[in-house]
């Protein structure tokens, strides 16, 4: 199968590639076999924590990316009302030919069509552990959307997104070199509780955790953080900008 | 901590895989409703359960059961081969004494994190990396829901798909395979915040106080039956020997001195077997483990 092997030979080309502009050439390479032009990635549902750098990459038209801004496109969009309980890949034509889609989303998949010449899509959800959710659009005139190429592009999408966003981290972790601290995320939640005045039982009706576990957590984030009170760890994970007050 | 379970070790974690068949079938039969998998008495087991499987368990403060996976050797009949090879381009399946392949792992607790905050996943993970770093394993292969792909490339090691995603009944599924190199375990690690080993070396069922020591002799002494029986019995004098002091240490109060004797009793019993072509009563785990 052809995008069976270009699909794996891309991802395993990927890994000489050191800056995202290599891996951007590559993806422009693969999709535009296949009848695409334009894809763009970033997070919509996105947890505040600074640990996680925000991922966003790819081109397209900056006007349609600003009216998409502008008019707040992304509550009406049903390809990413979809897209948000999707677990798979899924073509724009699988929604829009749908007879029950908000007269508002039918006007941007128009709006797209007719003034950017963007007719036909995949949309890839890529779901992360900490409930962030990034959604890669590739874009086209008359793209393939057949079911091997949807998911070899959709494969294709999610390694680069972890390709994109290492090096992000690696960026900041250079941008930004940090004594190293072992608290963990759940810890840094219980945490951002503690310093919106939360006790430990209220913390742990909202996390949906035992009391005593949120007492383990806020202790183990203390010795985190090599503090002795939680007024301190709430001040050091703030100072290191790991909550956000 | 995480117990890496072979062969050898399974008459000490007897409740507890057995506890691990009963999660899987509440997890893949109950959960996620692969109802080939149900079994009646509420315990799921396949044809890859077998002796040359390894099963990691994570346990609780009080060793209870929170969570595990297991690897099986490639050299055998394993998923990739026999369930899903088309899910290989090219119907090429990774297989070798160093390509082990991991399945079935689940959480079995009413949360993702223990209460040291450290989340179950990624402590099998790691204790998962550890164990093939420490057996010569070069590549583990699985087969997983899409789905999950993003998540598992978030650790950040070398993790190459095998194949494209197929449809199945119970969602698209891809084969992956994780090369482990000397900074997996490290990514991993920072990944999932796991600050070191996690495999624990010598590890027991029962706390100290818990142990029979009668019943564990029982046990004991019919392998010297069997010894016996087998005529190795002058060839094996200094063995046996050996074998008798441990018997006796192993009814001790103290806890340590238990410990230390299971373990040599599991050197001793890799040794006798070796050392006799006609006294392998398994062990299929590849030399690399049996160093």
């Amino acid at each position: 199968m052809a995008v069976e092997t270009d699909v794996l030979e891309f991802v395993s080309n990927m890994d000489a590639a050191d800056n995202l502009d290599v891996i951007v050439a590559m993806f422009d390479k693969l999709i535009v076999k296949y009848g695409y032009e334009y894809f763009r990635c970033a997070e919509i549902l996105r947890r505040n924590n600074p640990l996680d750098p925000y991922v966003a990459f790819g081109e397209i038209n900056e006007d349609w990316c600003e009216r998409y801004r502008e008019k707040r496109y992304v509550f009406s969009d049903s390809t990413v009302q979809l897209g948000l309980q999707s677990k798979y890949p899924f073509a724009w034509s699988d929604v829009r030919d749908k007879k029950r889609i908000s007269s508002i989303s039918k006007r941007i998949f128009e709006e797209a069509e007719t003034e950017f010449g963007y007719k036909d899509g995949l949309v890839v959800p890529i779901h992360l552990d900490n409930g962030s959710i990034s959604m890669f659009s590739i874009i086209g005139e008359k793209p393939d959307i057949s079911d091997a190429v949807r998911r070899g592009l959709g494969m294709a999408a999610v390694f680069m997104h972890s390709k994109a966003r290492h090096f992000a981290i690696e960026e900041r972790d250079i941008a930004s070199p940090k004594a190293p601290v072992s608290v963990s995320r759940r810890q840094l939640d219980c945490i951002q509780w503690v310093a919106e005045g939360k006790s430990d039982w209220e913390i742990s009706k909202i996390l949906g955790i035992s009391e005593s576990t949120v007492h383990n957590h806020i202790e183990a984030a203390k010795k985190g953080f090599a503090v002795n009170t939680r007024v301190q760890a709430v001040v050091e994970a703030s100072r290191r900008r790991l909550i956000v007050l | 901590m995480i117990c890496a379970v072979t062969f050898e070790k399974r008459h000490q974690f007897k409740t507890l895989l057995d506890d691990m068949h009963v999660a899987r079938h509440k997890l893949y039969v109950e959960g996620r409703k692969w109802r080939e998998l149900a079994k009646a008495d509420g315990r799921e087991t396949d044809q890859f359960d077998r002796e040359s499987t390894v099963y990691f368990l994570s346990l609780g403060k009080s060793r209870e059961l929170h969570g595990g996976l297991r690897l099986v050797p490639t050299t055998e009949e394993h998923m990739l081969d026999s369930l899903f090879p088309e899910l290989c381009a090219s119907g090429v399946i990774p297989r070798g004494p160093d390509v082990w392949e991991m399945s079935r792992v689940f959480v079995n607790h009413t949360e993702t994190c223990d209460s040291d905050g450290l989340l179950i996943k990624g402590k099998l993970m790691c204790a998962m990396i550890e164990f093939a770093e420490q057996n010569g394993i070069k590549k583990i292969t699985g087969v997983s829901d899409s789905y999950f792909l993003p998540r598992l490339l978030q650790i950040g090691a070398d993790i190459k798909p095998l194949g494209l995603p197929k449809p199945y009944e119970s969602g698209e599924m891809l084969a992956i395979q994780i090369n482990i190199d000397p900074t997996t375990l490290q990514k991993a690690q920072k990944h999932y915040n796991i600050p070191g080993p996690m495999l624990e070396e010598t590890a027991y069922e029962h706390g100290g106080d818990t142990i029979q020591p009668e019943e564990e002799i029982l046990q004991l002494s019919s392998e010297i039956e069997l010894l016996k029986s087998k005529g190795y019995v002058s060839e094996r004098e200094q063995m046996i020997e050996e074998f008798m002091d441990l018997v006796r240490l192993l009814g001790s109060n103290d806890r340590r001195v238990v410990s230390e004797a299971e373990n040599r009793l599991d050197d001793l019993a890799r040794r006798a077997r070796n050392s006799q072509p006609g006294f392998h009563h398994q062990s299929s785990l590849g030399s690399s483990m049996l160093q």
